[in-house]
């Protein structure tokens, strides 16, 4: 009797152990879940020779067991369930909503520095951009975090400790670059008077339609005159209804939970864009997730629109936005920090190049005085040379990987909110030539000049002509400039300011 | 004389492959540096340390005459690659186990115990000690600077959970996978955290190790037969190879002799009066010191055990926020997890559940064990499963 139980009670508890080897060789190995890539196998010899590579050989094994991705699911349920989601990308808030982690990195603690210099790019794109005439505009759509800080949980709040004030700190820089080209869809939706619950999904990373809908009320708005936006503000009635069921990403797609959540749909929201849609000229929409909700709406509000995804081809990209009259780049919160600064926010992108490529057609029409170029070297000048040597003719060797010219801003360039900029350069390699209008950062500790504040232009071998019309500071005195990227002979044949009729 | 060099032969491959980096990159410091490299980059045997032990336990005892050679060479070879416990111990004695492989007997009820057994273990691995690991490489991620008091001591406190049930639940799955193959080990955790004091400690941690040093290295040195000051020096020459066998660094040496003083420091105390059962201050007295021993046995190097141990013991920054890192960590499970398990420091010594769980018992105590076994092998199965992989703690030694 004692045999045969324990014969039975000890094959049950073996078959257990050979579950999920069962569970593989029934199902197979598991596709890549959770929004995620799959665990790569490393090579064999770095497998023998590094104890991370058989970690990760660890990894990649057991994440392809069928079993893993039910005990995953069977966890989160169970966490889920108490409000006590924590994993690495995801944390419960208050009521059963969920926070994506990500969305606190760009307010972290400490990281000022990193953080204004991804803001300077984003407003010296848009002022490049509105100084070439170019009818660009950055909406940047708002993190959850942002709009409903009542929902995140203590436990919430230990990952975003500083997002409140850093937040804050961004608000004061935009309220500080002025109304224009860069929307803070934020701020419209923190202003909503209405149950803000209804602006976001629960257990996903995006807006409801119904958050949405505001969205289109703010673009409506771009380039109008007050009165007009006063119409689309006073016709923009618009009120939350029980929309489709949706798969919540946060919750279905990466906690592999099975519950769909209803969205909230935007009653009104077409006789709105009936009634201000279709606006003329030819519109170029560079979107993230945010806007791909909506995208059936966002072609209702341009009468000749293209909606292309901030990954798309960069080919497409810039074929589409050379011959564009319009474009507007949308991003979330979160992905200002890198998705956009090294996406639409870098002068190499098709977009940089192409606000570069309009801002020079508009420098040609610029006045210019004197040429500064002449007197470089001089020891009392216009223009100095840091970390370059005098050569002779118009020939200089810089002494260090960052040779520079500090060109000063006469009393009358410092009134004025730009200044015409026009260099011509020889160089006899490839190089970059980078300009650094002075930062307008009363809030901020940094240097005068930084990276993000920045415009880079590609050298060719030979003469290069670059103009273009940089934004000034109200406050500002000089214009640096570094004529190439490393040690390479330049020759500066011209350097001339001037300002634009 | 073929002892001594059958010997040599052993410490001189675990020499080479443990300690000829730690003992030439020291050399360097002296001689100059450059010698080392030739060693930084040897590949350490798994289970080195214990197939070592265990040869070199039975040369001893074939020598001594307590135990006959088996004719089969199989046998030996059988009994030094058996794989349950080669990793991370018990170490096993030719002794004790010869008569398993020499005359083997498997029943139906070796393999439903020894089921239980390991997933009892597995449970201890995964659903403690992985968890409290969290928090405590959490704390001893922050520099000195960062810590403050609390955090301090959570990562201390930690730390002391995870070794337990990590090096504990390893034994429990490797004498639970030997009862499979119808082999019993003999026990090699008795509730260390109960003891009465670091004396008794050593007889309930890693029972294995201890009796080997004891047997082989202590006795021989002369143990307690000689003179007070010869029995201290013998005490002492333990608790360094214990520090050494554990790894070779200055700070698990440290570990070892500061473990070894304390026994002495015991002995001093007791002045050869008989040890007194557990008592609260006594209790407070071997947690404290454990502790403190692990923060040095955890700690990258002297210099930052040093530094955590002030910010412990002269409230360092005991204002300090706990760190976020660590409040990160210390979500609302882990730390009911944590709490949980400090049980361990508070129930009676006698009472241990790994052994119970192999003992004959009626039939509705195996569907108990049973059921238990289920439980906490689904829970254990979710969080391996769920969790990045997990090394044990003992596989580096």
């Amino acid at each position: 009797m004692r045999i045969t139980r324990h014969l039975v009670l000890a094959s049950i508890l073996v078959g257990l152990f050979y579950l999920p080897l069962i569970a593989l060789a029934a199902f197979g190995p598991e596709p890549a879940y959770g929004q995620r890539p799959a665990t790569e196998f490393p090579k064999f010899t770095r497998f023998l020779r590094f104890e991370k590579a058989r970690l990760q050989f660890a990894d990649a094994t057991i994440e392809r067991f069928p079993v893993r991705k039910a005990a995953i699911s069977a966890r989160n349920r169970l966490l889920y369930g108490a409000g006590l989601i924590d994993d690495d990308r995801i944390v419960s808030g208050r009521d059963g909503w969920l926070f994506y982690k990500e969305q606190f990195v760009l307010y972290d603690c400490g990281k000022d520095d990193l953080f204004d210099d991804k803001i300077d790019r984003m407003f010296l794109v848009a002022d490049v951009a509105r100084l070439s005439s170019f009818d660009y505009t950055f909406a940047i759509a708002p993190n959850k975090a942002t709009v409903l800080p009542e929902q995140m949980s203590e436990r919430t709040k230990l990952y975003a400790r500083c997002y409140s004030d850093r937040r804050k700190h961004f608000e004061q820089r935009l309220a500080a670059h002025g109304p224009g080209n860069v929307i803070d869809h934020g701020l419209t939706l923190k202003a909503v008077a209405a149950n803000r619950r209804q602006l976001f999904l629960q257990s996903d990373t995006h807006w409801t339609m119904f958050g949405a809908s505001y969205a289109l009320r703010d673009l409506a708005m771009i380039g109008r005159g007050a009165a007009a936006r006063d119409a689309v503000a006073s016709d923009f009635a618009v009120s939350p209804a029980p929309g489709n069921m949706v798969d919540p990403d946060l919750r279905v797609r990466m906690l592999l939970l099975s519950e769909r959540e209803r969205d909230v749909a935007a009653e009104g929201v077409q006789t709105f864009l009936a009634k201000h849609g279709a606006m003329a000229g030819r519109t170029v929409v560079i979107h993230d997730s945010f806007y791909a909700r909506i995208s059936p709406l966002v072609e209702k509000l341009y009468r000749d629109v293209s909606l292309l995804h901030v990954t798309r081809d960069e080919k497409k990209v810039a074929a589409a936005v050379r011959n564009a009259q319009r474009v507007v780049v949308s991003g979330v919160e979160r992905s200002m920090l890198n998705r956009f600064y090294n996406g639409p926010h870098d002068w190499r992108s098709p977009l940089g190049q192409d606000i570069l490529t309009r801002n020079s057609a508009a420098a040609g029409k610029c006045t210019y005085r004197e040429n500064l170029a002449a007197n470089v070297a001089a020891p009392v000048k216009r223009a100095s040379l840091r970390n370059v040597a005098f050569n002779s003719g118009a020939s200089y060797a810089p002494t260090t990987t960052d040779p520079m010219v500090i060109a000063s801003l006469d009393a009358e360039a410092q009134k004025q909110p730009s200044v015409c900029v026009r260099i011509r350069l020889q160089v006899d390699a490839p190089s970059t030539l980078t300009i650094y209008p002075e930062r307008s950062l009363p809030l901020a500790k940094q240097a005068l000049y930084g990276h993000g504040h920045s415009i880079d232009v590609s050298l060719q071998v030979g003469v290069n002509t670059i103009q273009l019309i940089v934004p000034t500071a109200p406050s500002a005195k000089t214009l640096r400039i570094d004529p190439v990227a490393a040690k390479t002979e330049f020759k500066l044949l011209e350097l001339s300011l001037g300002h634009p009729n | 004389m073929v002892l001594p060099l059958a010997i040599a032969v052993n410490l001189l491959a675990i020499g080479f492959f443990k300690y000829s980096f730690f003992i030439t990159s020291n050399l360097a410091v002296v001689v100059g540096h450059g010698i080392e490299e030739n060693f930084r980059n040897i590949w350490l045997p798994i289970g080195i340390s214990f197939f070592t032990f265990q040869s070199i336990s039975y040369l001893v005892d074939v020598s001594r005459r307590e135990v006959v050679p088996p004719r089969n060479p199989l046998v030996f070879l059988t009994f030094v690659s058996f794989f349950p416990h080669l990793i991370a111990g018990p170490i096993v004695r030719y002794s004790v186990v010869c008569r398993y492989f020499l005359d083997p007997k498997w029943t139906s009820g070796d393999v439903f115990h020894g089921t239980v057994r390991f997933l009892h273990g597995l449970g201890k691995k995964l659903i403690v000690a992985d968890t409290a690991g969290a928090v405590a490489d959490a704390c001893f991620a922050l520099q000195p600077g960062e810590l403050g008091f609390s955090a301090a001591w959570i990562g201390a406190v930690a730390y002391t959970i995870q070794i337990y049930f990590d090096f504990s639940g390893y034994s429990d799955m490797a004498i639970g996978i030997a009862r499979m193959f119808g082999v019993r080990f003999e026990e090699n955790f008795r509730r260390p955290y109960s003891a009465a004091s670091i004396t008794d400690f050593w007889r309930r941690w890693h029972i294995s190790l201890s009796t080997f040093f004891r047997d082989y290295v202590y006795i021989p040195l002369g143990g307690n037969s000689g003179s007070k000051s010869r029995t201290y020096l013998n005490l002492l020459i333990v608790f360094f190879l214990t520090g050494v066998w554990h790894g070779a660094a200055w700070h698990f040496i440290a570990w070892g002799l500061y473990n070894g003083l304390f026994l002495v420091a015991e002995r001093l105390w007791r002045r050869g009066k008989p040890a007194a059962g557990r008592t609260l201050a006594g209790a407070f007295y071997v947690t404290v010191v454990v502790v403190f021993g692990w923060v040095l046995f955890r700690a990258r190097d002297l210099s930052y055990a040093y530094e955590y141990w002030q910010t412990m013991s002269l409230f360092k920054g005991f204002s300090t926020a706990i760190p976020d890192n660590v409040a990160q960590a210390l979500d609302p499970l882990t730390a009911a997890t944590l709490v949980l398990s400090l049980s361990v420091f508070f129930i009676p010594g006698h009472i241990t559940v790994g052994k119970g769980l192999e003992a004959d018992a009626a039939a509705r105590v195996d569907y108990v064990r049973f059921a238990y076994a289920v439980a906490v092998g689904l829970v254990a199965s979710v969080l391996a499963f769920s969790r990045p992989f997990s090394p044990f703690l003992y596989f580096q030694f």
